[in-house]
């Protein structure tokens, strides 16, 4: 291989990565809301990779978990050197760009400013919404198909094929809930099984959350493209002189 | 008032502003970034003649004002809602102060919210009573995502919350509005949950809890509590412009809104000047929920969009409604 498809192929894996690192509040890759400003890899391994987001006062908790979790799926590639995520245009950049590059806790890099301890259950709280909202989006589906209440009750994962549940199989595994052939197809935040009486109330809660979230996420990337123009692209390079 | 296919609307524009934001004003880049985030909302949202240049918007005039709103954007009333920021702005970006001289110059067409935060302990129940006392509040603005000292916001449900409760149903201080949008401040604790709304709203029932921003993106957290407690009000802005860019999920939102309330308990605003109210109700009162979401969602009647528009606010604020622009039964019962 040469050294520029192997630089090329580097790219694409880094770019993989991120795809795993959602929006907690929003549900989705960050590289599909093109939060991703650009990604570079040197010949050494190093990468590096530009985050921006649709305001200058999007939440820093939020903005510090997605720095966060880039990170770590960027240090998950077997021939990664250093990794480095950069905040670009935010009011807490500084902060989250060392703490998260010093593998400080969120509380440690705002000293006195944050609790500690709060970051996960505010990422489950979202996760949850994600959650439910992905349980309507397939409830509604196979209701069309002419499937009862009754029917979505009892219903396990296995009942479907994998790719109709692959989002709820992923939000449990991040949710430490069941998420095996096994596990009911229609849960609560607990993961107990929705019984079929409460079903229709479950999937409405669901289809507001699903709203919710979409409306947010219209509204967050029509910022991003008013702040840096059409949404959707990504500068993306790899540091040609160093791979030569 | 606007008046469409011989139907008069009553308009209480619930949420609007008269901030400075001007350079000289702005203290720091906190205040920069504030009002950039701001003017994206604008630009992102408005229709293209209505977005404005920078200067303008940073600090517009009180003519500005009064023509967008009174002269061509058809409102009746417009409530101030104060925003403080006074660690962002030299001498606060929307103060009850600065809008309450204005109101008092159009005491027929401004009515000036106060605010308070209940962390100031003794001294704020004071602040509150002179507050009123000056301006003779009808209703407060709340931002409880606010930094204080050490502390990164506070909640409703707190135990010193209770007192300034007490106090406004005291006072005849009836409508609570609580911020309660897209998060910003503070830093992790999560200030814009909607559970402490649930709280109050129970404590207090003869206060009237305004969700603005209808709790966006933790609309169904909203939704769920609105169902249960009457006392709680959805506030339309920031939902509003999505009529113009996003018609589907405003409908979406509306949609869901009657279901889990229902229409006496939606109220409009526009959040001047972020966006202006003329368009906003030209749009509302041609809107309907898109046909394929009907048998969903149900239809926006005429009267729910009067309701929204002003009857619901007039209500809650107690203002005199024009024969020609109530309800069918209200109006006989009036004649």
């Amino acid at each position: 291989m040469t050294a520029v498809t192997e630089a090329v192929d580097r790219v694409t894996a880094v770019n993989t990565a991120l795809a795993a690192v959602l929006d907690p509040e929003l549900d989705r890759p960050i590289t599909e809301l093109g939060f991703v400003s650009s990604v570079s890899v040197g010949a050494d391994g190093s990468v590096e990779a530009r985050l921006r987001l649709p305001t200058y006062f999007c939440a820093p908790n939020f903005a510090w978990l997605m720095v966060e979790d880039a990170r770590r799926e960027l240090a998950r590639l077997s021939w990664a050197g250093e990794c480095t995520v950069v905040l670009e245009d935010h009011f807490a950049s500084e902060e989250i760009n060392q703490g998260v590059g010093g593998e400080k806790s969120f509380s440690e890099a705002f000293p006195g400013l944050a609790d500690p301890d709060r970051m996960q259950e505010l990422r489950a709280v979202f996760l949850r919404k994600g959650h439910l909202a992905a349980q309507t989006r397939l409830g509604k589906r196979l209701l069309e198909r002419g499937w009862t209440h009754r029917q979505l009750a009892d219903a396990v994962l296995g009942d479907l094929p994998e790719r109709l549940t692959v989002t709820l199989r992923r939000r449990r595994a991040l949710l430490g809930l069941r998420a095996d052939v096994s596990a009911p197809l229609f849960t609560d935040n607990e993961g107990r099984a929705v019984p079929a009486a409460g079903l229709e109330r479950h999937l409405l809660m669901g289809r507001t959350a699903g709203v919710g979230i979409g409306a947010n996420t219209e509204f967050c990337e029509g910022l991003l493209a008013t702040r840096y123009g059409p949404a959707g692209w990504t500068e993306v390079s790899s540091r040609r002189e160093e791979a030569s | 008032m606007y008046r469409k296919d011989g139907v008069d609307y009553f308009i209480v524009d619930g949420h609007i502003h008269f901030w400075d934001a001007s350079e000289e004003n702005t203290a720091n880049k906190y205040g920069e970034g504030f009002i950039r985030c701001f003017y994206d909302y604008q630009r992102n949202l408005s229709p293209q003649e209505w977005v404005w240049p920078l200067e303008k918007f940073r600090k517009y005039s009180e003519q500005d004002l009064m023509h967008d709103l009174f002269e061509t954007g058809y409102v009746d009333w417009g409530i101030f809602q104060p925003t403080y920021l006074n660690e962002f702005y030299r001498s606060g970006f929307n103060t009850t102060e600065r809008n309450g001289q204005l109101a008092r110059k159009f005491p027929d067409r401004l009515i000036a919210n106060g605010s308070f935060d209940p962390r100031e302990g003794e001294a704020g129940l004071e602040r509150l009573r002179k507050l009123h006392a000056e301006w003779n509040l009808r209703g407060v603005k709340l931002y409880t995502a606010e930094w204080r000292g050490s502390s990164k916001g506070w909640k409703l449900s707190d135990p010193e919350t209770q007192d300034y409760l007490a106090l406004c149903q005291e006072l005849g201080i009836r409508n609570i509005h609580v911020h309660k949008g897209p998060t910003i401040w503070p830093l992790n604790r999560d200030a814009f949950d909607v559970a402490d709304i649930d709280h109050a709203a129970s404590a207090f029932p003869g206060l009237n809890f305004v969700v603005e921003h209808s709790g966006l993106p933790r609309l169904d957290d909203f939704c769920w509590i609105a169902t249960q407690e009457p006392n709680v009000y959805a506030g339309l802005s920031v939902v509003m412009p999505f009529i113009h860019s996003r018609p589907r999920y405003f409908g979406q939102i509306i949609g869901e809104l009657l279901y889990w309330l229902d229409e006496d308990r939606i109220v409009f605003g526009s959040d001047y000047a972020i966006w202006s109210p003329k368009w906003l109700i030209e749009k509302f009162v041609d809107f309907q929920i898109p046909e394929d979401l009907q048998s969903e969602y149900g239809v926006l009647t005429t009267d729910a969009k009067r309701k929204i528009l002003g009857l619901n606010h007039a209500r809650l604020y107690d203002l005199k409604v024009p024969g020609s622009a109530q309800l069918p039964a209200a109006a006989a019962v009036a004649a």
